[in-house]
């Protein structure tokens, strides 16, 4: 049984294995390590994947999605032409992708992954990425956070060497921090932190919004076209300043008219201080629950694609007096990291001497009713049981009593999140324990909670005075849907049809040529038609030669048209 | 924790590596997904003991630091020892983080100084205390990028801000928030830090943090010129946590202190008109809520308020106008709809008033006064129907089922169906039985010319009066239930 690694991102998604001479990343379909985590619906309801509907933003945004990782867990729905799809939904179409993909390279069906989610990822989410993958038709052997993976594809290299490690995942949609020891072949997550609504895709924003202040245009006068080819400039423009460029233009045509806009690098900077602010807390806390100081940290990771930008970096360095930076692979690191897990997980003899200790990333606990004064009580009240960044697994119990007198039940609700108040906090469960009639506060009941390395919470309760138990696992069902339902939505997503791989290449060929004709005006628009047309009588002729070389001479000249945006 | 160094198996040792590597020795026995138990009183033994010797370690830093003090020469050889002892690799970092320290320049004391001089400035200039950009930029101050010193950083902005019981807006409230985790602060630490004026400051902190709590605008009075921002804001302020305390004699005297110093605001005024209208001067009320709305024409709230006045003033004309613009502006603004179907009501047109009701119920669907007031409206359609001849967009039987009342094949099989049957089928079993038992006696006498006087005989007579009690009893029970019927849906 092969099991792969799948790091399902809120831009990209990449899928891995575990070979001999250690992880490695699967191509898709046209060759590209990272599959844009973008789905497309086309006129004939068939769904698209990856590069081709990432071309489609620009021509069909009312019929594509991206960034969708950003609201799993929540009941967000989006409509798609004749469907409506949730998130979780959304990525299982991404890892069905990235199934297909690793099926191909391995001449054989696969069952199993070991998918990553950030490490601030809350049960909820958790919960989804694993909907999704059920949806896929995967097994998921384990969910393991994105830092974490990142770190043991660095450490898998290192194993001798002593040290403390941060890091820093800025990645599309959430930014997580974790802090790690790696001695005498153990590698122990120390902290994690994070805000789960912070990354890359928040900066294009920044861009964008400040595209359209300057056009001076009301944001509801533009069309989703607009908005996408505007989104699109500010994703290059943030690109670019990315790279060595100082400055960049975005550009839109609207009616007709050009507008430019000329950014450089400090208006970028200044734009992204609110954001670069956020940075701050989750890495304190993350040292904080560490019981680490900066100077403590020998090496800092920085991975997801955001840290790129030079301003990340810039940051990172003042809040540490130094710059300790680590180079890996900013996209892949990620990816690599779950087929190590994947070996770990499969006891493989290369990665033996290798063993991974985590800590479950929030506070866990319950709500009380707090005395106040006598008869004064004031309820919603959040008591920890594990604390955040507990060592996992971990079984810990913790003892309650009644409140008043002749209790006939006590209420345990069980809570997720760091405030006071649980209404605060995220509710995983609820029980309810009768207890033998008694004056208040005596009575009690011992709750235990264990958590394993799954992720997965049990609560146990025992009532002191019987010795009567009672077990929950908590297993919500978020989405609200019972397992019939489940089923019933599986069959429907089944019956979908999906675009078949074998012909990805000439429909990205035509995605792409539709792009290049909505950004391109007059003279070029007809010579780009004329192109497509003549590639549609070709496939139709159904002469696979032919159809290769016309696809060849296709991308070459779209290729040039590329280059001619660029300039222009 | 005797037990944690049999735990890991070694003897006490105040060696780290040697600790770490009989914990990762043991690690394999007792590894997190095989054994979670075993892993657990390991991990526990292992972070207890690595804690204690970094306790211990820091005691003899202190120690050394003093040493150093005492007799300079000795430096070089202390700090060798002590790296002997100590991870290797942080002992070093430290020493390049120090130098880097050293070149920025200043003591920590000089740059919190610093830091507090920005803070103090940014405060007392008023109209730069309000605008965000210049609170994100002191945030972007330098202390708070250095880890280490950005706490003592923190907590001393904190004190600021809590002896000049700082006026700002909320944006800013939520941005030092989010900054610096006050409120966790402030709970946690609060009896220790001697951050006096104890729980007062945290309740005031939570109100002005808080989602729940209004946002008293500040931009009109900041507009203002020439007026002691301060002393309005917190005159302000302190009648609106005066309202929220129900405490009205100092919100009144605070409101007015303000209003002297500026009145144009509609904050203010939208709060003078809940203190006279608890006075009952609703004349004077309704003038000055049609003030704040001079001054702010978008706010709904204010405008929905002066609404309400308005009807129960019986200014019925000027309500339903204010309510039809609100509910054009947002249609699912449900204290206008139904503001406006009570009007519509008192104004005896029924037909819209239902419309309005019916709306109202689709917006909120358990609204008790829409149902109540929808009963009433039937009630008065139909008894209008049934004596003027009046007619309506509903018929009699729709206005009857509207309010519950049915016809009476639909009570029967309610009555039969319902909920009460079982009651009903005893009562109906119990009654057969009697009228058969009085009818055999009655067929007994006539068919077969038995004199009377042998029915009245002793052994009939207990029957008789027992049958007589059920079928009253029955019949009673019958037409109770009936009467009782309820149809769960209309």
């Amino acid at each position: 049984m092969t099991t792969i690694g799948i790091d399902l991102g809120t831009s990209n998604s990449l899928v891995a294995y575990w070979s001999e001479e250690g992880p490695k990343i699967i191509p898709n379909v046209l060759g590209n390590h990272l599959t844009p985590s973008i789905i497309s619906v086309d006129d004939n309801g068939e769904i698209l994947i990856g590069d081709i509907a990432k071309e489609r933003l620009i021509t069909h945004p009312s019929l594509t999605v991206s960034a969708f990782k950003r609201h799993m867990g929540t009941r967000k729905s989006y409509s798609l032409g004749a469907y409506t799809f949730s998130p979780e939904e959304l990525s299982s179409f991404v890892l069905q992708s990235l199934k297909k993909d690793a099926e191909a390279f391995f001449e054989k069906e696969i069952t199993n992954a070991v998918i990553s989610v950030p490490a601030y990822f809350n049960d909820q989410q958790r919960k989804a990425t694993k909907r999704a993958s059920e949806l896929a038709d995967l097994t998921v052997e384990r969910l393991i956070s994105e830092p974490t993976a990142a770190a043991i594809a660095y450490g898998f290299h290192q194993q001798e060497d002593e040290s403390k490690l941060l890091v820093f995942d800025l990645g599309g949609g959430t930014f997580d921090v974790s802090v790690l020891e790696l001695f005498e072949g153990v590698m122990e997550v120390k902290s994690i932190a994070g805000d789960n609504f912070l990354g890359g895709e928040d900066f294009t924003e920044l861009l964008m919004n400040y595209f359209i202040n300057a056009l001076e245009i009301p944001p509801e006068a533009l069309d989703p076209h607009a908005l996408s080819a505007l989104f699109k400039q500010a994703e290059q423009c943030k690109t670019q300043l990315s790279s060595n460029q100082q400055s960049s233009v975005m550009t839109l045509t609207l009616d007709g008219t050009r507008h430019e806009v000329k950014v450089d690098r400090s208006i970028f900077e200044q734009l992204a201080q609110p954001l670069m602010l956020r940075l701050r807390n989750p890495i304190e806390r993350a040292l904080r629950d560490a019981h680490l100081r900066t100077n403590d940290i020998d090496g800092i990771v920085l991975i997801g694609g955001a840290t790129r930008m030079p301003m990340i970096r810039m940051t990172v360095s003042k809040m540490f007096g130094r710059l300790p930076f680590i180079s890996i692979h900013p996209d892949e690191a990620v990816a690599l990291g779950t087929a190590v897990q994947v070996a770990l997980k499969e006891r493989n003899e290369a990665v033996q001497e290798l063993i991974l200790t985590d800590v479950c990333p929030y506070t866990l606990g319950i709500n009380v009713v707090k005395r106040l004064s006598g008869d004064d009580y004031s309820t919603g009240h959040f008591s920890p049981i594990i604390e955040r960044n507990t060592p996992i697994p971990v079984s810990r119990v913790d003892h309650f009593e009644t409140v008043y007198d002749s209790q006939p039940q006590i209420q345990i609700g069980i809570y997720q999140g760091e405030s006071r108040l649980v209404e605060n906090n995220l509710m995983l469960g609820e029980m309810t324990v009768d207890v033998p009639v008694a004056p208040a506060g005596k009575e009690q009941i011992d709750v235990r909670y264990t958590y394993d390395v799954n992720g997965l919470l049990e609560v146990e309760v025992t009532v002191v005075s019987t010795g009567k138990k009672k077990k929950m696992m908590i297993e919500k069902n978020e989405g609200g849907l019972s397992e019939i339902e489940m089923e019933e939505r599986m069959k429907q997503l089944k019956s979908l049809k999906i675009h078949p791989r074998d012909r990805t290449e000439n429909r990205l060929l035509f995605a792409r040529g539709e792009r290049l004709y909505e950004e391109a005006l007059g003279d070029k628009r007809h010579i780009i038609a004329g192109a497509l047309v003549q590639f549609e009588r070709v496939i139709a002729s159904q002469h696979e030669q032919n159809i290769k070389r016309a696809a060849a001479k296709l991308k070459e000249s779209l290729d040039q048209f590329e280059r001619w945006n660029d300039i222009w | 924790m005797v037990n944690a160094w049999k735990i890991l198996g070694i003897a006490p040792t105040d060696d780290l590596s040697a600790i770490k590597k009989a914990y990762s020795q043991k690690l394999k026995l007792h590894h997190p997904e095989d054994d979670p138990e075993g892993y657990q009183r390991l991990r526990e033994a292992y972070d207890y003991l690595s804690k204690e010797i970094k306790k211990q370690a820091a005691k003899q830093e202190i120690a050394a630091a003093e040493a150093v003090i005492d007799t300079p020469p000795s430096f070089y050889d202390e700090v060798e020892e002590d790296a002997d002892e100590e991870d290797e690799l942080p002992e070093m970092s430290s020493f390049i983080n120090l130098s880097y320290k050293q070149g920025s320049a200043s003591e920590p004391e000089d740059v919190l100084e610093q830091f507090l001089d920005k803070a103090e400035a940014l405060y007392n200039d008023f109209q730069a205390r309000i605008d965000e950009k210049n609170w994100l930029e002191l945030l972007d101050d330098d202390i708070l990028w250095n880890i280490n010193q950005k706490q003592s950083a923190s907590t001393a902005l904190l004190h600021f801000i809590q002896q000049h019981h700082a006026m700002l807006p909320k944006n800013i409230w939520l941005l030092l928030e989010n900054h610096f985790q006050w409120q966790e602060f402030l709970e946690k630490e609060h009896p220790q830090v001697g951050l006096e004026g104890d729980s007062s400051f945290l309740d005031y902190y939570k109100r002005r943090t808080g989602t729940s709590t209004p946002y008293l605008s500040f931009g009109y009075a900041a507009a203002a010129q020439g007026i002691d921002y301060d002393e309005f804001l917190s005159a302000r302020e302190e009648a609106f946590d005066a309202l929220l305390m129900d405490d009205w004699e100092l919100a009144e005297s605070q409101l007015q202190y303000a209003a002297q110093i500026f009145s144009a605001d509609p904050d203010l005024l939208r709060m003078i008109g809940h203190v006279l209208i608890k006075s009952n001067r609703r004349e004077e009320a309704i003038a000055v809520l049609r003030n704040a709305i001079d001054l702010q024409p978008e706010d709904i709230e204010t405008t929905m308020f002066l609404a309400r006045v308005l009807y129960e003033e019986q200014e019925d004309e000027e309500a339903s106008a204010i309510c039809s613009y609100t509910l054009k502006q947002s249609p699912d603004h449900h204290d206008a709809a139904s503001l406006l179907g009570k009007i519509l009501f008192r104004q005896g047109k029924l037909e819209e008033a239902r419309e309005q009701f019916l709306l109202l119920r689709k917006l909120v669907p358990f609204d008790a006064e829409a149902v109540m007031y929808l009963a009433d409206i039937h009630n008065k359609m139909l008894a209008s129907t049934v004596q003027d001849g009046r007619e309506y967009s509903l018929s009699i039987k729709e206005l009857q089922k509207e309010l519950y009342k049915t016809s009476f094949m639909g009570k029967a099989s309610a009555y039969f169906w319902g909920s009460i049957r079982i009651k009903v089928f005893i009562s109906l079993i119990l009654l057969i039985r009697c009228t058969s038992f009085f009818a055999d006696l009655f067929f007994e006498v006539v068919g077969s010319a038995v004199p009377a006087e042998t029915l009245l005989a002793s052994e009939n007579v207990g029957p008789a009066i027992l049958a007589c009690f059920f079928l009253v009893y029955s019949i009673r029970t019958l037409f109770r239930t009936w009467n009782n019927i309820r149809i769960s849906t209309p």
